[in-house]
């Protein structure tokens, strides 16, 4: 068989096998089946993913998908879909989520019967490096997930029995969206792409509404009422191009450069809405609501990154124009804002949602400035971020259903009380900051990368990455303390972690492999999969020089090896375990002090939030202002700039 | 092997280096209170003494935490004499820092929690100027490797004069001098007397004196780097500003959290920004 047939019947299956495991989890008569078709489900996907991008050669592949009829469904599934959200508008009686779908579902319309019939096009799919790389970042992770799942959801209905239990509806949606965002980075079609993004939408929306409690409703519309508006600008976007250029597909519009920077200002605030960039941060906030895999779907390997994705993808049409500095302005001051309000943060989870927000922030900044080094950094960020930041809320999902808390206050202790676990979200936390995990290898590339502009521009993201980066070692510093932070109290329960099941044991440490493996593995991953799409783009392949990878890699071996052998070299030594100093007060290591009278009363320590000197509540106004002030302009420089 | 020899040269000789500046610091900190002060070597007996404690530690982390405390630094400190990319200097850096403040915090002793936190905003407070610093450098010398820098001959000072000062500034904060001495103050009238090691005894406490003298003469590396195209003006521009460094610390009382952090944002944004932007409307590089 041909390599490009063998690409395509991949291709198909991974928009179609997770399609059919959905529909089949919604039939499953019972617990075993659905267990079962899970961890099968996962497994063929992951293979697929991988087969897919093991088989992908040099360069990139498109395909015809001449398949009588495709257009109509593609239609009929759009009507459809416009027809749930419509159903669920009226029910809850949203007249704003209404009238955006219908809006949506008379463009889709417009667009179909008066402009598509015209246009030929030639490619309904394809697969580049790019769409391989976000193929085995959403094949590989979101399985693991929804594997996971299994075990979370268990406990979750187990600590809320009031609730519904409607987990086949929730793991065919987890199937589903994953189904469409491989639609999503595998269509060249862009009005099969605007098709997967909405379905991704509405996945999120009912997703993040599971529980139906007043608050999940409310965050459920405010998600769904703005990623649709950034399917409006889809919709504008593809109209326009089929009406003035006579064109439908992604390639055919990256190739008139400069020519389509209106559709692509457009699809950049479609990108920035589904990024969750500021002033639209807040429907992915309000997701928190959701049961944790959720989040760790839409924070990882789905929803928000298929924003970064397009964003990137614009890079070659946008770069160097007002457009595109609007854009890296749009995702510096996302990642600046983001991290210092984080400061303020005590709540776990938001420090994860926000820590999200500030990174693909720091993608979209590279998608604006563009060219190969830049661009090179949203590639690799994208899958450390993903890797990292899925581990997080999986191990933060599994104390939530322990302890019942999702304030950093609460996570005291926790290297005592569930080691494995504390050890596990220490991987996540360095992950996320440490040297040289790729985070901040991203961050350091950004920097040099950015001071290649050259206007001061450049230095002005760099500066904004400089007080940015300053904030996150911050926040990440003190929950990592909670962490490590040792009361050994008498009364604590060790046998906590024997209650986690070995669902949630083996996505974890899958994750926690991976973190450590896409690291090391940098080189391999960039030379694979980044530098050859950065070489067909833009004739350069970006990427750090040997020197440094190997620099990275003696740091990552280090920085495992020094602590664990520091550890175990330890345990052996001889030394006497005494109580902590309090100025001579009576006090042992429970943090308890002898008071007045005899009693014994405990310490609490809790750590800064500096909620007196940032005021996250004006930081986020304001800066909310400012950046919805700068999409304004992204918009109309999208319409006055002329090359 | 060029490349390896400074950086074991550094690993090497900077706890000696580092201990005979304490060493001079305290003699010259007594002259300016009219005191006559330790022997040189004093630092020197202080941390054989340390050495010399039995063990008393209050938890099992402490001790592996703080002895990756030193090896980080002496690893940054190496990759910064070696060649290694100064941003990634700065990284690892704060790495090493983050070892200290994980041993603090891993103690209950709410001294030690506090230091912790304090020492934290340190970080947050000079982490912008420190890379920003690299960047003004990267943009002026086009190089981020010590050696290369120093051989391109570029006179940074007059590129840069905003960004050395912002950095002397934010020096007085990495130093541990007043007034920006939050978590680890040697000053007996200050509210917590090094905060961040009140748990920390014995040998456990010896590692963190030799980090510090590793610590130091990375640092003041920062600042040869800024005169390295005279190699005599480089090391008398170090002696100088060390030496006001240590008249600031006799000079000053503590500042409270909020002033060190704002201040230092500030004029970082001010000076070494400000520097920054200026070398494009000036058409430097």
């Amino acid at each position: 068989m041909h390599t490009d047939t063998a690409v395509s019947y991949l291709v198909a299956s991974l928009i179609l096998c997770p399609l059919a495991l959905a529909l089949a989890l919604l039939a499953a008569p019972g617990l075993r089946t659905r267990n079962l078709l899970v961890r099968a489900g996962a497994l063929l996907t992951g293979a697929g993913a991988l087969a897919c991008a093991a088989a992908g050669g040099a360069g990139a592949y498109y395909f015809r998908g001449e398949i009588h009829g495709l257009e109509t469904l593609f239609l009929a599934a759009s009507l459809g879909l416009a027809g749930v959200m419509l159903r669920y508008a009226f029910k809850y009686k949203r007249p704003l989520a209404g009238a955006l779908a219908l809006a949506q579902a008379g463009l889709t319309l417009y667009f179909d019967l008066a402009c598509a019939p015209g246009v030929a096009a030639d490619n309904a799919f394809y697969a580049d490096k790019f769409s391989l790389l976000m193929a085995l970042v959403i094949g590989v992770l979101g399985p693991l997930i929804c594997v996971y799942a299994l075990g979370y959801m268990r406990d979750f209905h187990r600590h809320y029995p009031r609730l519904p239990d409607r987990r086949n509806f929730f793991f065919f949606l987890l199937f589903v969206f994953l189904s469409a965002m491989f639609g999503v980075v595998f269509s060249n079609h862009l009005g099969h792409m605007l098709f997967f993004w909405e379905v991704t939408t509405v996945c999120s929306f009912l997703l993040i509404g599971h529980t139906r409690t007043r608050e999940a409703v409310n965050n459920a519309f405010l998600a769904l009422n703005i990623n649709l508006t950034g399917g409006l600008a889809f919709s504008l976007a593809l109209i326009w191009l089929a009406r003035n250029s006579g064109i439908v597909e992604l390639d055919k519009m990256l190739a008139l450069r400069g020519a389509a920077l209106l559709p692509a200002a457009l699809l950049c605030y479609a990108a920035i809405t589904k990024a969750a960039q500021f002033p639209f941060s807040s429907w992915l906030l309000g997701a928190m609501v959701a049961p944790t895999p959720t989040s760790a779907l839409l924070h990882s390997s789905t929803m928000v990154k298929a924003g970064v994705f397009l964003v990137l993808k614009m890079a070659p049409v946008i770069a160097g124009t007002a457009v595109g500095n609007a854009v890296a302005l749009i995702g510096a001051g996302t990642f600046l804002a983001a991290s210092i309000v984080n400061i303020t943060e005590p709540n776990v989870k938001k420090v994860l949602a926000y820590s999200t927000v500030a990174n693909l922030g720091l993608i979209v900044a590279c998608g604006g400035v563009g060219g190969p080094a830049a661009v090179w950094i949203g590639l690799v960020l994208i899958v450390f971020h993903a890797v990292s930041k899925s581990l997080l809320f999986l191990v933060v999902g599994t104390v939530e259903n322990r302890f019942y808390t999702k304030d950093m206050e609460n996570y005291d202790n926790l290297i005592v009380k569930m080691p494995v676990t504390a050890l596990l979200f220490v991987a996540g936390i360095a992950g996320m900051f440490i040297a040289p995990f790729g985070v901040v290898v991203s961050k350091w590339a950004a920097i040099e990368a950015f001071l290649k502009v050259p206007s001061a521009f450049g230095a002005a993201l760099v500066i904004m990455i400089a007080y940015g980066s300053a904030a996150t070692v911050f926040y990440w510093s003190k929950l990592l303390g909670k962490i490590l932070s040792m009361r050994d109290q008498p009364g604590v329960e060790k046998k906590r972690e024997a209650t986690i099941g070995n669902d949630e044991w083996t996505a974890e440490w899958a994750h926690a492999l991976l973190s450590f493996a896409v690291c090391a593995g940098l080189p391999l991953l960039s030379a694979w999969l980044v530098e050859p799409y950065l070489l067909a783009q833009y004739g350069a392949p970006g990427g750090l020089g040997n020197f440094n990878y190997g620099v990275i890699t003696m740091l990552l071996f280090l920085l495992v090896a020094l602590p664990a052998l520091a550890w175990a070299l330890h345990r052996r030594a001889a030394y006497r375990l005494s109580d902590t100093y309090v100025c001579g007060r009576q006090m042992d290591s429970h943090l308890l002090v002898g008071g007045a009278m005899g009693s014994w009363r405990e310490i609490t320590l809790k750590n800064y939030y500096l909620d007196g000197f940032f005021d996250s509540g004006a930081i986020l106004r304001y800066s909310n202002y400012f950046l919805g002030a700068v999409v304004a302009f992204m918009l109309a420089a999208g319409v006055i700039w002329k090359n | 092997m060029e490349k390896l020899m400074p950086a074991l040269a550094y690993a090497l000789l900077a706890p000696l280096a580092g201990g005979l500046l304490a060493g001079a610091d305290r003699i010259v900190s007594a002259r300016m209170q009219r005191r006559v002060g330790p022997p040189l070597l004093q630092p020197f007996y202080d941390v054989a003494k340390l050495f010399s404690k039995g063990d008393v530690e209050v938890n099992s982390l402490q001790y592996p935490l703080a002895l990756c405390h030193l090896l980080f630094m002496a690893l940054a400190g190496a990759l910064f004499f070696g060649g290694g990319d100064i941003l990634l200097v700065i990284f690892v850096f704060t790495v090493a820092a983050l070892f200290l403040v994980a041993a603090a915090f891993s103690s209950a002793s709410p001294y030690s929690f506090v230091g912790a936190e304090r020492e934290l905003i340190i970080i947050l407070a000079a982490e912008p100027a420190l890379l920003i610093a690299a960047a003004a450098i990267y943009k002026v010398s086009g190089s981020l490797n010590f050696h290369a820098v120093a051989a391109s001959g570029a006179p940074l000072i007059k590129q840069l004069p905003g960004v050395f000062l912002c950095l002397f500034y934010v020096l007085t904060m990495k130093l541990r001098k007043s007034p920006f001495d939050l978590s680890y103050s040697h000053h007996a009238h200050q509210e917590i007397v090094k905060g961040i090691t009140t748990d920390l005894g014995g040998r456990t406490l010896a590692l963190i004196e030799i980090t510090h003298w590793y610590e130091n003469i990375l640092l003041l590396g920062l600042v040869y780097l800024f005169f390295a195209f005279s190699a005599p003006l480089a090391l008398a521009a170090v002696a100088l500003t060390y030496f006001l460094e240590v008249l600031a610390d006799n000079t000053n009382a503590r500042v409270r959290w909020q002033l060190a952090l704002s201040s230092t944002w500030t004029i970082t944004l001010l000076l070494a920004g400000g520097n920054l932007l200026a070398l494009y409307a000036l058409g430097g590089n």
